[in-house]
């Protein structure tokens, strides 16, 4: 009989984002009790709860380091976030609008998609069912308003500036990352604060436009978790490739 | 008495299940002993992180066990009370109890 596996993004976080010498012991343990349990939910609060339990072990028994990577963390990522919105974004909106432009132009010829396709598939499926006839003129307006040039240059100029804030989060996060111990944890200190008060500021200045701010912020921390984590595994392989010569 | 050196309450929960088990005190069999006797889910990492304070200061021991196909070849740890970690337990128990001898009202018979 063949064993089940646990949940390979639960196994991949605790990995990475576990830390101190018992890491190996406690993916032991928890691979163990899985195959008793068979539970993935249980395996994932034990993850989740493991990575909190161990990040704040790190940050509590290295409150000066922790205090560092705060104030480089935020030093770079203030830094790197003015240069975005400075030089970035400006140079994006109009660079999408020429792009797209004349992309659509020299492929449609027409500045909106006919009723085809896609949209008439999505229009037929919700058409009478999921919309109430009440909504239904709005429905068709936003459908139509989905095909439309200057939508599509608007969604490639948000998608470009969200990637950009990957690039700074990923950027900040392998830069606290390269110059701490404890990097994973010192990297989830920071992402923490970062979205804490993206949340903050996004609840009390302006909670009108919440929706559109949440685009941003899973991506920003995301990003910086990802750069903690490239940062790590490069120092491991490299560490690993050193003890073997 | 520094304030640090007081055991928690988690602290001596462990300490005391490290007491039942004996030598096959590790990860997965400490937790099922605390979840078996207080009825609450454990996370396996807090145990550890606990274990690791109590290393440091010197009441509790471990040592690397053998590693089991099950636990995808990866070695258990085994924890062990050192007779300082009896002796704080002693205390803890000690100073417990005097402070429940003039509390009648919270006797389990009472309950």
């Amino acid at each position: 009989m063949t064993q089940r596996q646990p949940p390979r993004l639960a196994l991949w976080m605790l990995k990475h984002f576990g830390s101190g010498p018992d890491n190996d012991a406690l993916l032991g343990d928890l691979a163990e009790q899985y195959a008793e349990k068979n539970s993935a939910w249980w395996y994932w609060r034990q993850t989740l709860g493991g990575i909190v339990v161990t990040t704040f072990k790190d940050i509590r028994n290295h409150k000066l380091l922790a205090l560092r990577a705060l104030i480089v963390g935020w030093f770079v990522f203030w830094f790197l976030w003015g240069r975005l919105m400075q030089y970035g974004v400006p140079f994006f909106q109009p660079v999408t609008q020429v792009v797209v432009e004349s992309l659509y132009k020299s492929l449609f010829a027409v500045r909106s998609l006919p009723e085809v396709g896609v949209v008439r598939a999505v229009r037929n499926l919700f058409e009478g069912r999921v919309v109430g006839p009440a909504n239904r003129f709005e429905f068709m307006l936003f459908l139509r308003s989905v095909g439309h040039v200057e939508n599509v240059a608007w969604f490639c100029y948000g998608a470009l500036a969200t990637l950009g804030a990957c690039v700074v989060g990923i950027l900040s996060g392998w830069i606290v990352g390269r110059l701490h111990r404890r990097k994973v944890s010192m990297v989830l200190a920071h992402g923490t604060t970062v979205l804490v008060n993206w949340i903050v500021l996004g609840l009390t200045t302006h909670p009108v436009v919440w929706p559109p701010l949440s685009w941003f912020v899973p991506v920003l921390t995301l990003g910086m978790v990802l750069g903690g984590v490239l940062c790590a595994s490069r120092r491991a392989t490299t560490r690993q490739q050193s003890l073997s010569v | 008495m520094r304030k640090g050196e007081y055991l928690g309450n988690f602290e001596l929960m462990l300490l005391l299940a490290l007491l039942r088990l004996g030598d096959c005190a590790y990860g997965v069999t400490i937790a099922q002993e605390l979840e078996k006797h207080t009825h609450r889910e454990v996370v396996i990492a807090s145990v550890y992180a606990t274990l690791e304070r109590l290393q440091e200061r010197g009441l509790v021991r471990s040592r690397l066990g053998e590693s089991t196909p099950e636990r995808g070849g990866r070695a258990k740890r085994y924890f062990h009370i050192t007779a300082d970690g009896i002796r704080e337990v002693r205390d803890a128990r000690r100073a417990l109890t005097n402070m429940w001898k003039h509390l009648p009202e919270l006797t389990e018979a009472n309950s």
